[in-house]
């Protein structure tokens, strides 16, 4: 009797799994893929070069990709840049002009566009919500912790 | 209604050592590792073909919720094999095996075929274990 209830339990938990695992080799070639991208993330995509790491056509590369990680790989690139320039604009130190260049954005409009839709408000907004809240001097603190876990396991100062 | 999961948390006695482990032997990547001026340290790490969901490498240490003597507890129990720390997929769970065995990962149970697929069973240099799956349908 338990042993038919465990089986259950597992049959329906496969049925609710989102898609079939990629072949080992694939899932694999499309992370050596994915590391090639994160490891040059301020550059032109370069999704040719990407999808031969990954001995797939750029076609089907972007479509696997997508589907694997949830994500295109431009999607990817752009959160890794707007996630970088999150961590300096709260760093301190520099302009949203020097963040823009050094995630890899030429344009300030585009830079600044972009990163009003992902965060809700513009680069300088942001840097002076941040500052406004935590001052200059406690970048460690802008990181996504949630304070549950923070007032469980922290003396929080 | 609760649509997803984006954290969960592993206790782990050693942060330094728990990374070293998730992310060169298991091949996770790291998320988050953000230390306080207080000592507390933030580490989340994600296997690769699951990038949102984010494993808290939790330091079983004193504070507001344990004392001293239930950290001792915890660790007692994480080494005894207590917490089974949950279950990973893998499309080929006899490869899988023999790649992290190469890399000094400790099973506990080598692969075996179950009426849900392959399964294997490991352990984090702590005590936590998992079962590596490999489901039926793949």
């Amino acid at each position: 009797m338990i042993a038919v209830f465990a089986s259950d339990a597992r049959i329906r938990l496969s049925y609710h799994s989102p898609m079939p695992l990629l072949h080992d080799d694939t899932f694999r070639r499309l992370c050596r893929a994915r590391d090639l991208l994160a490891a040059d993330y301020q550059a032109a995509i370069r999704l040719q070069q990407a999808a031969q790491e990954a001995c797939l056509s750029a076609f089907h590369f972007h479509r696997l990709f997508a589907s694997t990680f949830g994500e295109t790989p431009h999607d990817f690139l752009t959160r890794l840049r707007m996630d970088r320039a999150k961590t300096l604009l709260a760093s301190g130190g520099m302009s949203v002009t020097d963040v823009c260049m050094e995630v890899g954005y030429s344009s300030l409009g585009s830079f600044s566009l972009k990163f009003r839709s992902m965060h809700g408000r513009s680069p300088s907004q942001y840097q002076r919500e941040i500052r406004r809240v935590f001052g200059y001097s406690a970048p460690w603190r802008i990181v996504f912790l949630p304070e549950c876990f923070a007032s469980a396991f922290s003396f929080l100062q | 209604m609760i649509q997803r999961m984006s954290h969960t948390a592993i206790f782990v006695p050693d942060q330094d050592q728990a990374k070293e482990f998730y992310v060169d032997k298991l091949g996770f990547e790291v998320k988050t590792d953000a230390s306080m001026p207080n000592g507390f340290r933030w580490l989340t790490v994600s296997p690769k073909g699951q990038p949102d969901l984010e494993i808290i490498l939790m330091k079983i240490a004193a504070g507001p919720k344990l004392q001293e003597a239930d950290v001792a507890v915890i660790k007692e129990l994480v080494k005894k094999g207590a917490f089974g720390a949950g279950v990973f997929d893998t499309a080929d769970c006899r490869k899988t095996y023999e790649e992290l065995k190469a890399k000094g990962v400790e099973f506990l149970a080598p692969p075996k075929e179950e009426f849900y697929g392959v399964q294997a069973v490991f352990r984090d240099p702590f005590g936590n274990w998992f079962s590596l799956t490999q489901p039926k349908n793949q």
